[in-house]
């Protein structure tokens, strides 16, 4: 048996950010993605319109931004991926972390997928090539879908290609290592994104129409406020649009320098998502606007509000009505592209970090095993003619079960059983940054399991009550809860297997004595160099 | 648009875009503060900071 090593991976070899701001932009990147752009915007006007703006904030400042000083903590303590961090907390809270893992790897195979899509349409829509009629073209023409739902083999190569070169993008960007590769990227992506972004907003928003789809989202319907599924669907929006409790933000956490802030980072990081969800907002409505107006309708009869269908039906029939369409066009999935690219990035960074960890493996050789194994099933199952379908219920199964589950179960574990919230908050005020209170460790350990463990149960019942879109039973229930199934699968075996380094060497940063657990003691040294009560007792 | 759409939009921008402008004020802050810090322990310290049980 081979000796064990001790690990690059953590301590002085680790891989970092270059600095606060690469950190920053990288977790804005992860948590800015599809579901900005495209789901945002419906779920608020669907629940309340402006109304929804007050349990959306209350969701982002009672568990979005708890939850993501959670992730940070743990992987800036314990400095690993989820399995990493989860088994240097206790041994057997491993599987948790590689489930997280599985959860990332099935959504890395589908998520890629709507990617190559935004892509392609970044070339269709210099020239409008959807034509008149651009349901036909994306279900039809494009994705080529099979009458029937399934699973088939059936490729289509105008998806095959462009599904292709995402992955090989992606790969090479993750063999590239979490500074070279990761940040850079994103230095170059996200603020590309913001500007392409604001030039649409600032078009949609001079559209004839634009002010009646404005008017729509925005008016307050105050009677949503007393309807509890108003806040549940607030609560389901923040998390699934920050890239929480899936290991994300822990993987990226564990690259920041030791002193590196970071409750002021996740305050920057919750809102920097909120800020764009809100301009996506306007500028979607403002394009639906358009769209009626055009159409002589009521924004209230327009079908294709959120979703796939807003993003590849609707938007490019807007386009075709748009003075300056192809241009737009581009800039409109090209930022699609970029959002999601991004996001994908993050996603697949826990899969990739987590084996590097595990076994030892340097992040070129890990991109290019696990990415490209990955790459390979993701390109076979979702360049079909079934892909679609599968996409879809695959999304819905591995959210409402995999991420939602896992949330539960990781703040149950960290608050509950393991009790460690304590240490965790007294950790997050050890370096300068916004103080965190008490509160914190009550809404991490009681508040968010309630409201997600709430979720969780209403989502699951539903799943096994009422077939979801009305698909057939038969393949709900494989393609479903067979993705479910393979994180549970990658979380068992994971766990058995061996690690290659002594992981369980590692000793976390030192903390001041309990007595001053929770404290104000973290504050900077005064400057004329003698250092202050809490540095002694960091020192002590 | 009507009056209290507007009211609301401006309202959502102050509370939403203001909390990222006040945050990211924040994290400025803060990073100055950090970097003090490490400033600071470069100059008292050999080498990096080590806990009794080595961590780093």
């Amino acid at each position: 048996m081979a000796e064990k090593t001790v690990s690059r991976h953590h301590g002085a070899h680790r891989e970092q950010w270059s600095g606060q701001f690469g950190f920053v932009l990288a977790a804005i990147g992860s948590a800015v993605g599809l579901g900005n752009i495209w789901r945002f915007p419906g779920v608020a006007y669907e629940n309340g319109g402006g109304a929804f703006l007050i349990p959306y904030l209350v969701a982002l400042l009672t568990a979005g931004i708890p939850i993501l000083l959670l992730d940070y903590s743990i992987g800036h303590r314990f400095r690993g991926s989820a399995p990493t961090s989860f088994r240097r907390m206790s041994k057997p809270a491993e599987g948790l972390g590689w489930f997280q893992v599985g959860v990332s790897l099935v959504i890395t195979l589908y998520y890629t997928a709507v990617i190559a899509w935004a892509a392609s349409f970044t070339v269709f829509a210099a020239t409008q090539a959807w034509g008149e009629n651009t349901e036909a073209f994306f279900f039809g023409e494009f994705l080529q879908i099979s009458e029937a739902p399934g699973v088939g083999l059936d490729v289509v190569p105008g998806v095959l290609l462009p599904l292709a070169l995402i992955w090989v993008v992606t790969v090479a960007i993750l063999a590239l290592g979490v500074q070279k590769g990761v940040e850079r990227a994103n230095v170059v992506f996200i603020p590309t994104l913001v500007v392409m972004f604001l030039a649409i907003v600032v078009r949609a928003v001079t559209l004839d129409g634009a002010a009646e789809g404005l008017n729509a989202f925005f008016t307050p319907d105050w009677a949503a406020l007393t309807n509890p599924a108003v806040w549940i669907a607030a609560y389901g929006q923040i998390f699934f649009s920050l890239s929480i409790a899936f290991g994300i933000m822990i993987t990226y956490s564990s690259y920041l320098r030791r002193r590196a802030n970071l409750t002021s980072t996740g305050l920057v990081v919750g809102f920097g998502n909120s800020s764009f969800e809100l301009l996506a907002g306007i500028g979607v409505f403002s394009a639906l606007g358009f769209m009626a107006f055009q159409q002589g309708v009521a924004i209230d009869d327009l079908e294709r509000i959120q979703g796939v269908g807003l993003a590849f039906v609707a938007f490019p029939q807007i386009l075709s009505m748009m003075p300056g369409g192809p241009v737009f066009g581009v800039l409109f999935f090209a930022s699609l592209t970029l959002a999601g690219l991004t996001s994908l990035l993050s996603i697949l960074q826990v899969v990739s970090a987590a084996f590097q960890e595990k076994f030892g493996w340097s992040p070129r050789r890990a991109a290019l095993i696990i990415g490209g194994t990955v790459a390979v099933v993701s390109t076979v199952l979702f360049s079909t003619t079934t892909a679609l379908y599968v996409l879809d219920v695959t999304d819905k199964y591995i959210n409402e079960v995999g991420v939602v589950g896992s949330a539960v179960v990781m703040t149950l574990v960290v608050g509950l059983a393991l009790r460690r919230l304590r240490e965790l908050q007294t950790h997050l005020n050890a370096r300068p940054g916004v103080h965190v209170g008490g509160w914190w460790r009550v809404l991490v350990g009681l508040g968010v399991p309630l409201v997600l463990g709430y979720i969780f149960v209403t989502g699951v019942r539903s799943l096994l009550s009422t077939p979801y879109d009305d698909y057939p039973w038969d393949f709900l229930t494989p393609v479903g809860w067979g993705a479910v199934g393979l994180a549970v699968l990658v979380a068992i075996v994971m766990t058995v297997v061996p690690w290659r380094h002594d992981v369980d060497t590692f000793v976390p940063q030192e903390l001041p004595p309990r007595e001053l657990w929770g404290g104000r003691w973290s504050r900077v040294p005064s400057a004329n160099g003698t250092a202050s009560a809490p540095r002694e007792e960091e020192q002590r | 648009m009507t009056t209290t759409a507007i009211v609301v939009l401006v309202l959502s921008a102050l509370l939403i875009w203001g909390g990222l402008v006040a945050s990211v004020l924040m994290l400025r802050r803060d990073g100055r503060l950090v970097e003090e810090l490490e400033a600071r322990e470069r100059g008292e310290d050999q080498g990096p900071y080590r806990g009794p049980h080595g961590a780093v």
